[in-house]
């Protein structure tokens, strides 16, 4: 049984198709990595994969579980570092994990015992009474994160983790990831970085106008002697800095 | 110039468009603030003909009270409404002077409905001047007033947004009121100094009392309200960008128990910075100063308190998820909570919000006028919760609309919707009232009846809205970004 699975997921906006009968399998304790160009679907396959889009067609099941019909117990199961952070205005970073914790069943004690452990691991216990409409877009991003890992989910859904993340921060992320692997969590990442998604993945896919044009592992793409940005460049469309001839020209 | 009309055309644009999204029908109805500010109109034409045949003869009492009235009316949409569909501070990275940001702020400003009912009542204001002995120098004198009262409206406006003005406007505000309060109980010898007022001035200016010299100090009020605008303006997008990280919380999360303490204290925090919480808690301060000065207070009149405090804030619990954000419905989505558990912990933020304001009515009704008649406060207080709530519940999913910390709450919902949900949400403590004036022989039982069914119908509405929420997250994320 996969921890991840999809079966012809599919979403459409009115008559765009922004993810089209997307099927994915991914076993437990791997790091899996989504990549694709901006406006590919990434995101939209996320937020189905979360509970924060109906999908149009298709299913997808989390540790067995349908997202569509058992949403809660899924929601349950998984932590989510969403495109848009999912942040409340006017509460501090803190009051973000007190919020979080008893949702998900901690006690006050364990919620606080935790986040202090994740906020200083993440470099943001000193800032952790600022307010995240006060805050930066790294920490407004590590505050989601460590909400995302507070109730120690099976699944962790990360978009876009390291990007607007400091070295240091970044570094750690990629620990712990590696750690949450080693002990059966399955990770499903996206990123535009391509050479970090290189060396922190197990397996990919990358998505093109909604459609997946590549599903591989790392070692198979050693093994075919190219490197994941070749891979990408082979799929995707790129234009020329050049073709734009004004820019920089002296008026 | 062309710059200009073009930043204000797609403000325009913007703005109707952020209304129509979501596939409301009702674009750019603000739900209550119109309907009250359209229900005053209405009254306000009739005085008006009244001023008109005063000021003919010279009298002005009635006349001034409507200035000082328009005055307010500019206060509300500026201070209270300020949605701009652009936010100024989006402007600050073109190369824009301050004056043509404070002109796309004005726009922008006076682009609700309720904005247009001002500038309509404003230029009515016309029609009894004309019939005054001086016309011409009185509508002079007008304009500058409604000028003055425009400016003074934005600065109040901007300085809302900072924390420190926004402290010492609430301070000045109630100082002012107790000074009112004062003037007004100390008869005639006090109010004496209220005829320095600019509505005087305006009125002197239009019967030929020293006219030029009431219009030269109006002409003073403009130049210094709108310098006072300009600088206002200034110092709130000085104040917009990331600034005391020490600020600290003054309610503490998790102070409420319970799984959904967490998002009870959230919403508390976001409600108590509605201004009609405050408007509510004016009302209940005017209930307790009642409840203590009466010789003999009625039951009646206690009663008809509670219910007022209820109407004053009935557009928040209309409109509960206004104040969040698409970033906001997203985590509620990604928490392992359903619809109905989302909807009761606002609805038990709203309670709190509520308890807070008919608490002191309650306690002081015991001291005067016994426990019995307290308790009956608490049932009525009770039944009013679960009608608006039941209402509004229906209201907040259905009809989302943006709103803004530290303004008036407003609901997205047609006029009707929104009459209807204020008829509705009374409706407990109207018949509660008219039950015990009726004094039959199964009053306590027919309130009690009351009481069960509302709670009834708000337990119906939790349910049938929670399930409803699940469906419409996306479209009232999508209202509300």
């Amino acid at each position: 049984m996969f921890e991840i699975e999809t079966q012809n997921l599919t979403k459409k906006f009115g008559r765009l198709v922004a993810v089209n009968n997307l099927n994915l399998e991914i076993p437990k304790g791997t790091i899996f990595g989504f990549l694709g160009p901006n406006g590919s679907g990434k995101s939209t396959t996320v937020k189905m994969l979360t509970g924060l889009l109906q999908p149009t067609a298709g299913e997808a099941l989390i540790g067995g579980l349908s997202i569509r019909n058992s949403p809660l117990a899924v929601k349950q199961k998984i932590g989510v570092l969403p495109e848009d952070l999912a942040l409340f205005d006017s509460l501090t970073i803190w009051e973000h994990l007190l919020l979080s914790g008893p949702i998900y069943g901690l006690t006050k004690a364990e919620t606080s015992s935790r986040g202090e452990q994740l906020l200083k691991y993440l470099d943001l216990y000193q800032s952790r009474q600022t307010y995240v409409d006060q805050a930066s877009a790294g920490m407004r991003k590590k505050c989601s994160l460590a909400m995302a890992l507070l109730h120690n989910p099976q699944v962790l859904f990360l978009d876009e983790p390291f990007e607007g993340i400091d070295p240091v921060s970044s570094r750690n992320i990629k620990d712990l990831l590696l750690l949450m692997a080693s002990r059966g969590v399955t990770v499903f990442l996206t990123s535009h970085i391509l050479e970090v998604v290189e060396r922190l993945v197990q397996s990919f896919a990358i998505i093109v106008s909604g459609e997946i044009v590549c599903s591989q592992t790392v070692a198979e793409t050693l093994q075919a002697g190219d490197t994941l940005e070749e891979l990408f460049f082979k799929h995707v469309v790129r234009y020329k800095a050049e073709d734009l001839e004004w820019i920089g020209q002296q008026q | 110039m062309d710059r200009t009309t073009t930043i204000i055309r797609y403000q325009w644009r913007a703005y109707w468009r952020r209304l129509s999204r979501g596939g409301k029908t009702s674009a750019g109805n603000q739900g209550i603030a119109l309907l009250i500010m359209a229900l005053i109109f209405i009254r306000y034409l009739k005085f008006l003909r009244l001023a008109a045949i005063n000021l003919s003869q010279g009298k002005t009492a009635l006349f001034e009270v409507l200035l000082i009235g328009i005055f307010l009316a500019w206060l509300f949409p500026l201070a209270g409404g300020g949605q701009p569909s652009v936010a100024t501070r989006r402007w600050l990275h073109l190369p824009l002077s301050l004056r043509e940001l404070l002109r796309f702020r004005i726009v922008s400003l006076l682009m609700p409905p309720s904005a247009w009912i001002v500038i309509v009542a404003s230029l009515t204001l016309s029609y009894p001047l004309a019939q005054a002995q001086r016309p011409l120098l009185g509508m002079m004198a007008g304009f500058l007033f409604v000028a003055a009262a425009g400016f003074l409206g934005l600065t109040v406006s901007h300085l809302m947004s900072i924390a420190f003005w926004r402290r010492l406007l609430v301070n000045i505000t109630i100082i002012g009121s107790s000074a009112i309060a004062v003037l007004w109980t100390s008869g005639q010898g006090g109010l004496k100094l209220l005829t320095a007022l600019p509505s005087t001035l305006v009125a002197q200016a239009a019967v030929g009392q020293r006219s030029w010299i009431a219009i030269a100090v109006l002409f003073v009020c403009v130049v210094v309200t709108y310098r006072a605008t300009l600088w206002s303006l200034r110092l709130s997008l000085e104040n917009s960008g990331p600034i005391n990280p020490d600020r600290s919380t003054t309610l503490a999360l998790l102070s409420f128990p319970g799984r959904l303490g967490g998002l009870l204290a959230k919403d508390f925090r976001y409600f108590r910075r509605l201004l009609d919480v405050y408007l509510g808690l004016l009302a209940a301060a005017a209930g307790c100063v009642y409840l203590v000065t009466a010789e003999i207070p009625t039951r009646g009149i206690y009663l008809a308190f509670i219910v007022i405090v209820f109407l004053l804030g009935a557009a928040v619990p209309f409109n509960s998820f206004g104040l969040d954000t698409h970033a906001g419905l997203d985590r509620y989505s990604l928490l392992p909570l359903s619809g109905k558990s989302i909807i009761f912990s606002k609805n038990l933020a709203y309670l709190i919000v509520i308890t807070g304001q008919v608490l002191p009515l309650i306690m002081l009704a015991g001291w005067r006028l016994g426990t019995a008649t307290s308790t009956l406060g608490i049932v009525e207080a009770l039944a009013l919760a679960c009608a608006y709530l039941a209402w509004g519940n229906w209201m907040s999913i259905n009809h989302p609309m943006k709103m803004q910390f530290f303004r008036f709450a407003s609901s997205g919902g047609a006029l009707a919707d929104v009459m209807a949900g204020v008829v509705f949400g009374s409706l407990p403590g109207i018949l509660m009232i008219y039950f015990l004036h009726a004094e039959g022989n199964h009053v306590s039982w027919m309130i009690l009846a009351v009481m069960l069914l509302f709670a009834a119908l708000y337990c119906a509405s939790v349910t049938r809205f929670g399930r409803r929420f699940e469906q419409r997250r996306e479209a009232i994320a999508s209202v509300l970004s």
